[in-house]
């Protein structure tokens, strides 16, 4: 919050001669308010709906590659946020409480019969840098012990060993990249293409009726 | 004189340190014309360096200083910014100076706004880039802990990493680099703004920079 002295004496004065002597230097350092970043990622192979909880907005995600994933949308830190999950006429809430400048992704998967079901991934990065680009890889294969991203000439190891519902991230130099993740002896390819410094982007790997699928989006907030 | 910066045209824009008669831009300013460079300096107290790319009231004042004329304080309306391209257009620069950080910083915060902060200074970095025109951003210098702005050095550090991989294609100068941990005094009760010495000290350390930066060596003028 950006506080202000009282100013008004000088203010008529610079209304009368557009110029005065320099106001108290005082001003707060840092943001109005701390925030976090909630997601959702479509992870079912049904469109879903995520609604908010007064019901004025609604988030369409489809089921197919970048559609899937919603951008970042940015909520107070320490204040819950309340939606509702909106499949059909099956509706599920979800509810998320994030701490100050934390990623959130809740990624939905098909659950048991009718219910879908959410996990809830965070992350706080520290890694932006605006010559570089960060991948991620997120796990979203509950029976993949340890999924594992390679790209490149060399099929170098990009990340690996990230466990179910979790995500590892690291910067990379901003080239066309083609990857491969890999869990076990299933692997899918994919084109991210060619990676803006600056920007950050995540891959997501999945299970949808026993075949693995893998999809990635550009992360925006 | 410096042959390198004789003749070229250099634009400033910072936060409170360009905001008041005294600071960098009497200092820094009166440095870069000795060394044969026109210069056109806007300061306005407390902004973010996404502010440069909008029209804001500064919450605390603002200065500018065209060349060798006077330098003008201003207060309230009359102090708000005016957007970079705009200052492009009417200056014609071949070098841009960004003085700015202690702003963002977030001093009094236990955490460090980092996806905040890349905000922020992207949005500026994006205009520049736009403009076509050559850069160096200043980071923070150490100041003295404690004071209203609750300036400590682990976090001046941090925010100065922290710019440092997140400004190009601004050419990052490292005022940490400059002096000692309270080295360079600060009016009472405060420890972010200097003194008149300080900022001397300040303004000529950064003008050694900019001259011995290989940004200099590649502008063509």
């Amino acid at each position: 919050m950006k506080m202000y002295y009282s100013v008004n004496a000088s203010i008529l004065f610079a209304a009368l001669s557009g110029s005065v002597w320099a106001e108290p230097q005082l001003y707060e350092t840092g943001p109005a308010e701390e925030s976090s970043y909630v997601r959702f990622v479509n992870a079912t192979d049904k469109e879903l709906s995520v609604l908010s909880s007064t019901g004025g907005a609604k988030i369409a995600l489809s089921s197919k590659g970048e559609g899937r994933v919603s951008r970042f949308y940015p909520v107070k830190a320490g204040t819950k946020l309340s939606a509702t999950l909106q499949r059909g006429d099956k509706k599920d809430p979800v509810d998320v409480t994030g701490k100050p400048w934390e990623y959130i992704t809740i990624a939905v998967l098909p659950g048991s019969g009718a219910q879908l079901e959410t996990k809830i991934i965070r992350e706080t990065p520290t890694d932006f840098n605006a010559m570089r680009s960060s991948v991620a890889l997120f796990n979203l294969d509950a029976k993949c012990a340890e999924a594992l991203m390679q790209g490149g000439a060399k099929a170098a190891t990009i990340l690996d060993s990230v466990k179910p519902f979790s995500v590892a991230r690291r910067l990379v130099n901003p080239v066309k990249l083609t990857a491969t993740v890999a869990c076990g002896a299933n692997t899918s390819s994919i084109d991210l293409a060619q990676l803006q410094a600056g920007e950050r982007y995540s891959v997501f790997l999945l299970k949808l009726k026993n075949s693995q699928q893998v999809f990635f989006s550009r992360d925006v907030n | 004189m410096s042959l390198l910066l004789a003749g070229m045209t250099v634009l400033m824009i910072g936060d409170s340190h360009m905001a008041t008669k005294g600071y960098l831009i009497s200092s820094l300013h009166d440095e870069l014309m000795q060394q044969g460079a026109k210069v056109y300096s806007y300061g306005a107290c407390g902004t973010l360096s996404g502010d440069w790319m909008r029209t804001i009231q500064p919450p605390c004042g603002g200065a500018f200083r065209l060349n060798d004329k006077p330098l003008r304080v201003r207060a309230g309306e009359a102090a708000s910014t005016t957007p970079l391209p705009d200052l492009v257009r009417e200056h014609h620069p071949d070098l841009i100076v960004v003085i700015n950080g202690d702003t963002m910083a977030g001093y009094k915060s236990a955490v460090l706004p980092r996806p905040w902060i890349s905000k922020e200074v992207s949005l500026l970095t994006h205009g520049i880039k736009a403009s076509g025109v050559s850069c160096v951003w200043v980071g923070p210098a150490w100041g003295n802990e404690g004071g209203k702005n609750g300036k400590n050095f682990p976090r001046v550090k941090e925010m100065s990493d922290f710019l440092a991989e997140n400004v190009a294609p601004c050419t990052y100068i490292n005022s940490l680099n400059m002096s000692k941990p309270g080295e360079w005094g600060t009016l009472s009760e405060d420890g972010q703004h200097f003194t008149d010495a300080g900022y001397q000290s300040w303004g000529s350390a950064i003008a050694k920079q900019i001259l011995s930066s290989d940004v200099l060596q590649k502008i063509k003028h």
